[in-house]
């Protein structure tokens, strides 16, 4: 059995998040979520295909992506005037009205972030399937896990829905094509993060290798 | 004292847990003003998040004072076919109400005005839960904090409604939808709740329990 698989199997010693409290934990059987007994938090959910279902959904993510931000997403006709618009237009109508600073968090938080999230979850994911760690390898998957909360498709989605019944009784408003494609990538970004178990991964890289009771002793420096 | 349900924390027992990747580390002995780093991740490990009292309260207070103009200030000028009129975050709802739409209308509510209040009122109970070393509840308040922790991304709905219908409403004389200043205050609000939200530690909560039952 390979090394990596080993650290798969065995538990391990998990202090939670959230409380502190330390648990050890034997091998797991997934699918199974492994909850904190002290404070109830998800410490880690254990999937079936941890590595190739989250691949597949992130790499579809980041197809429908490109048609998401090109085509227009809502379109809007008022007396006979049409008027379109593609996730960026507002960035840039944001900023052309004098507040780029809440157009920037528009772009970060409806393109930049999901966009990232995807790109890195590919990347982890590939060089743990490959096992090849690139010096990079751990600040990506810290980016990844950091990110998950930031790219917000899905609230976006929702505005855009909220938008239709507003403007709705002022004119007919349609979905554009770029509507569904951004869709595709929220449903995409979803499966992929409950596929995608960070966890595992850091397993696999070589953190928590501890034996029970015996941790590596750090000598603090000097800041 | 009953130590049937005592349960060992890593940080009376030595270790500290890196909060990127897991890895659990015992540290020889340190002193104030130095620094160790994951061996596994190379994230800086800290036995609790740095002075996050002081800069937690620093982020809700800001939060408060923003709130006021988010909630004051109007968040977007509509210009129909001659006629211009200036609307705020609570007046967008109400007109929700009085079309009849009363679903929308709420959530708008709850994610706009609801959600921010709840996360500073919540980051508040917490934080003076914990400064004063509050025993009761632990649970509860530690569900609180992943509460708060989870919906405040929400809030950022009529940030983004905004940003759909200055893009789309965008005819000239005929109807032109325009951003106001409210909406630099409502969207800082947001964020700077989403950072208090990450910068609590919630391991202060159960921290206290040990002294206090002692005493
Ligand atoms: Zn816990
Ligand atoms: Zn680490």
């Amino acid at each position: 059995m390979p090394k990596d698989a080993m650290a798969q199997k065995r538990g391990g010693w998990i202090a939670c998040p959230d409380c502190d409290t330390l648990h050890q934990c034997g091998p797991v059987k997934a699918p199974h979520d492994v909850k904190c007994a002290n404070c109830g938090r998800t410490l880690f959910t254990r999937t079936e295909n941890p590595l190739d279902r989250p691949l597949a959904f992130a790499l579809a993510g980041l197809v429908l992506f490109i048609p998401a931000n090109l085509y227009p997403i809502v379109t809007f006709s008022f007396h006979g005037v049409k008027t379109d618009n593609v996730l960026v237009t507002g960035v840039y109508r944001l900023a052309e009205g004098g507040f780029p600073g809440v157009g920037l968090l528009v772009l970060l938080a409806s393109v930049l972030f999901p966009a990232l999230y995807l790109m890195g979850m590919t990347y982890v994911l590939l060089c743990s399937r490959l096992r090849q760690y690139p010096g990079d390898f751990a600040l990506t998957l810290r980016m990844t896990q950091g990110l998950n909360r930031w790219g917000m498709i899905d609230v976006y989605l929702l505005a855009c829905l909220i938008s239709f019944i507003k403007l709705g009784q002022l004119a007919t408003v349609l979905p554009g094509p770029g509507l569904y494609c951004l869709g595709g990538v929220l449903v995409c970004t979803l499966l992929a993060s409950l596929g995608f178990d960070p966890d595992l991964l850091w397993r696999r890289f070589g953190a928590r290798s501890d034996k029970a009771g015996s941790w590596n002793l750090l000598k603090p420096k000097a800041s | 004292m009953s130590n049937a349900n005592h349960k060992h924390r890593a940080l009376e027992a030595g270790l500290l847990t890196c909060l990127e990747c897991g890895q659990i580390s015992r540290v020889a002995k340190l002193p104030e003003g130095s620094s160790v780093r994951c061996p596994a991740c190379r994230a800086t490990l800290e036995p609790r998040k740095a002075n996050m009292i002081t800069r937690t309260w620093a982020l809700v207070l800001t939060g408060y004072i923003l709130y006021i103009p988010a909630n004051l200030f109007p968040i977007m000028t509509m210009e129909m076919v001659g006629n211009s009129e200036k609307e705020t975050i609570f007046s967008g709802v109400v007109e929700l109400f009085q079309s009849g739409m009363w679903a929308i209308g709420l959530l708008v509510f709850c994610a706009s005005i609801t959600v921010p209040l709840m996360k500073l009122v919540g980051l508040t109970v917490l934080l003076i839960s914990v400064q004063c070393g509050w025993n009761w509840r632990k649970r509860d308040r530690t569900r609180l904090y992943r509460v708060i922790e989870f919906i405040g991304r929400w809030s950022m709905l009529d940030v983004f409604l905004l940003s759909i219908l200055v893009a789309v409403v965008n005819l000239g004389g005929v109807a032109t939808i325009d951003p106001e200043i409210g909406m630099v205050f409502f969207a800082s609000v947001v964020i700077i709740t989403m950072f208090a939200a990450k910068t609590f530690d919630p391991r202060l909560i159960w921290d206290r329990a040990p002294t206090q039952t002692a005493s």
